[in-house]
């Protein structure tokens, strides 16, 4: 609705899936949020089976930890292997990130009909509870998510990781690449949690077919979006883009906080933070219109195209702070 | 024509009246009220069901630049992108 510059510059700012990822990174190592932040990237694959879209948000692959080690996928079928498998993960790193679904979570305002993958921090167990956090906090559909921190027992625990037997594609687009890269994720209808172990060696990266950086990757939103009355099943991706909307807020509060930019390049990362902000209510209203008859491919044009202007002329500048500004 | 804009300054005012849940007559309320401040609370997904409905109260299509670097910080700013929509559709 207005210009982000007054957002949250921590774990809390950023998305369901990487609020609690980078505050269990932020442990490990102090300058995890800000390398986060430093890092944060968009490029998308469109043109895939089913009309797909697939989304990274990160340059650097935020499971290869830069000091000690790297984060892999772990499942099991039983509950009762999870909970020992938590109870040793923790006891050799003192924390734990497992997947959860956002409407199984009793503190989450979030209805079963908008159920989504979460990460959930787990930090603690004295025998018959689990501490867990939850920095995750947005204005959501259904009202405002408020952060949680607290003890919940065996039953809930498993109850609120109980994984999905059928996920829609675009979560299981979404665990591919929660890292920035594609890692393989665990099957379907498994428990699931990152174990921390041993680095292995740096990955291939993004592969051929993706559109990286800015430009790219904005036209080529731009091209999907504006079809969206065409192909109402494009919807089902609107998450995607409010993630990259926090990333990218984040991204510049988190400068703004941090670098303490002079006053005309201030003014670049706030047009651009507020272009970021206003997306998803764009495509939300073009989704929403579409649904009532009347397409809107103009407005979500207008809206890229202003995003694209605001995010190039930040991106100018971005790279004398730090901050990645290319591909 | 102020007919014009008296309707759609009170559309505006009953929507973000009404989206704010409180009870307060139009008329008492001021075009330089924040939507988000003491008096009115007009959330992000508030306000984009607000645009819908004022579609379709005005019968107006509203700009295609709707998201493209405006600012909406006060009921004025709203009546600002409604008003000429509706005088070049409607009035």
């Amino acid at each position: 609705m207005t210009a982000a510059t007054g957002v949250e510059t921590g774990p809390r700012a950023l998305s369901c899936y990487t609020a609690n990822l980078a505050a269990y990174l932020e442990r490990r190592d102090p300058g995890a949020l800000d390398t986060i932040a430093r890092t944060v990237h968009l490029a998308v694959r469109t043109g895939l089976p089913d009309d797909d879209l697939a989304v990274s948000h990160h340059a650097e692959p935020l499971h290869r930890l830069p000091r000690d080690g790297e984060l892999r996928h772990a499942c099991t079928r039983s509950p009762m292997v999870l909970l020992r498998e938590l109870r040793e993960e923790l006891a050799r790193h003192g924390q734990v990130v497992v997947f959860a679904s956002s409407a199984a979570l009793p503190w989450s305002i979030a209805t079963s009909e908008r159920s989504a993958p979460h990460l959930l921090l787990v930090d603690g167990n004295d025998g018959e509870r689990w501490h867990v956090v939850d920095e995750f906090s947005a204005q959501l559909p259904d009202g405002r998510q408020e952060p949680f921190e607290g003890w919940i027992d065996d039953d809930a625990l498993i109850a609120v990781t109980e994984p999905n037997p059928t996920p829609p594609r675009e979560h299981e687009l979404r665990d591919d690449h929660v890292f920035g890269v594609p890692v393989p994720r665990p099957p379907s209808g498994t428990y699931h949690w990152l174990s921390l172990g041993v680095q292995g060696l740096p990955g291939p990266g993004l592969p051929e077919g993706w559109r990286v950086g800015a430009e790219a990757s904005l036209t080529a939103l731009r091209d999907f979006w504006s079809g969206v009355a065409e192909h109402p099943d494009r919807a089902r991706f609107l998450d995607d883009m409010w993630a990259a909307s926090q990333h990218h807020t984040f991204r510049y509060a988190q400068l703004l906080h941090v670098e303490r930019p002079c006053a005309a390049d201030a003014d670049l990362f706030r047009a651009a933070a507020s272009a970021w902000t206003d997306l998803p209510m764009a495509l939300h209203f073009a989704v929403r219109s579409a649904a009532r008859g009347r397409a809107r491919p103009a407005v979500v044009t207008a809206t890229f195209d202003h995003l694209l202007r605001a995010e190039l002329a930040a991106q100018r500048v971005l790279g004398a702070y730090g901050y990645r500004s290319a591909p | 024509m102020p007919g014009d804009q008296d309707r759609v300054v009170d559309a505006v005012k009953r929507m973000v009246i009404a989206e704010s849940r409180i009870s307060l007559d139009p008329g008492a309320l001021s075009v330089d009220e924040p939507l988000n401040g003491q008096v009115l609370r007009v959330t992000s997904v508030g306000f984009l069901s607000m645009l819908i409905r004022l579609e379709d109260e005005l019968d107006v299509v509203l700009p295609d630049d709707l998201f493209a670097g405006r600012t909406f910080r006060t009921v004025a700013d709203l009546v600002d992108v409604v008003l000429p929509t509706y005088l070049k559709e409607v009035g």
